[in-house]
């Protein structure tokens, strides 16, 4: 998949999507699935990147991955199992990562949710939430913890972590 | 039991503006409910909200929190609806006014507010930590109660300070030895 994103590199954010949301689901209806059966098979090690708009579009925003991703019916929806996200500044430097054991990726409004537990950490080590039962908008990067929120702030030195 | 208040009332206008090292440490907050903007590095809590830190605990019902990021060490944190703060006052090393010999004791301080908004920041060498406390501000130790509008803690000297600031000092502890007191309600 790395080498998909590579070669993937430089397309605009629809684009890149488009092509590998078509690539994963491929795989899946190539990997043994009979004709006359939904496509719905699972895949690991899911990657999926995006990229930002002009004029920093060679820079990727954000890293989506997954260990196990089962597209749903109506292929709208990916169920993910070890799902993990990575944020980027402009200049390529991590901001955060988003990680929760399962949850549901809407692939067309860039939701994820799930009734399960959720851990965001800031890149630079300062900052961990966490909670149980989340909404993420990935358009305006906000997020919604429903349960059992605690956040972590340390004021040690940084812990730099670069993508 | 005979109960002595002595009510000073300081200067009306007192702002703490004096540079502090306040100490690091890591601060929790728990809520029910919680939103963060990412973009913004900003986080909104609400329900049962509870901050702790080596130097307070903090509850009230609604909380806004600016977290730190990269090179930003800044911290700002708006607390509202019956806020109350168990503030720790360091070692107390006031005079006792009658017997002359210095207090000497740990001191805790019960805060109780409208709202509270906590700011932090480093500039150069030196980190301004502040909790500045408004509407129906009230801080009781075991031995005075203090009111402002609003009240400023400062977390690195451990001292009040604010505008129509009012120390009440609990009678029994103006007698010598000030033991076997039982500490009198005011009300200013």
């Amino acid at each position: 998949m790395g080498t998909v994103c590579k070669t993937l590199y430089g397309l605009n954010r629809p684009a890149a999507r488009a092509v590998l949301t078509g690539c994963a689901l491929l795989g899946l209806v190539a990997a043994g699935v009979r004709a006359q059966d939904i496509p719905v098979q699972q895949a690991n090690d899911y990657t999926s990147v995006e990229y930002f708009d002009p004029p920093n579009a060679m820079q990727i925003s954000s890293r989506l991955s997954g260990a196990e991703a089962r597209p749903l019916p109506g292929n709208r929806l990916v169920a993910f199992k070890g799902f993990k996200l990575e944020t980027f500044a402009t200049n390529g430097a991590a901001e955060y990562i988003v990680q929760a054991p399962e949850c549901v990726y809407n692939q067309i409004d860039g939701t994820a949710c799930s009734a399960g537990h959720l851990t965001i950490r800031q890149a630079d080590g300062q900052v961990t939430l966490a909670g149980d039962g989340f909404l993420w908008r990935q358009d305006d990067k906000f997020l919604t913890i429903s349960n059992q929120v605690h956040t972590t702030i340390n004021s040690g030195p940084d812990l730099k972590v670069t993508p | 039991m005979k109960r002595l208040c002595l009510i000073i009332l300081l200067a009306s206008t007192r702002w703490l503006t004096a540079q502090t090292n306040a100490p690091d440490g890591r601060t929790d907050i728990h809520a029910d409910q919680g939103y963060f903007d990412m973009d913004h590095y900003r986080t909104v809590y609400e329900g049962h909200v509870r901050v702790d830190n080596p130097e307070m605990k903090l509850t009230c019902a609604w909380l806004a929190a600016d977290l730190p990021h990269n090179n930003n060490s800044g911290r700002h944190i708006l607390a509202l609806t019956n806020v109350v703060i168990d503030l720790d006052g360091g070692r107390d090393r006031s005079t006792n006014l009658v017997s002359g010999l210095p207090n000497d004791q740990e001191q805790k301080w019960h805060v109780t507010s409208d709202q509270a908004v906590y700011d932090y920041h480093v500039a150069g060498t030196v980190t301004n930590a502040t909790v500045t406390i408004n509407g129906h501000a009230r801080a009781e130790s075991d031995k005075v109660t203090v009111t402002g509008e609003p009240l400023i803690w400062n977390l690195g000297t451990r001292q009040f300070s604010g505008n129509d600031y009012t120390t009440i000092i609990k009678g029994d502890n103006l007698s010598p030895g000030g033991t076997n007191a039982s500490p009198t309600s005011t009300h200013p």
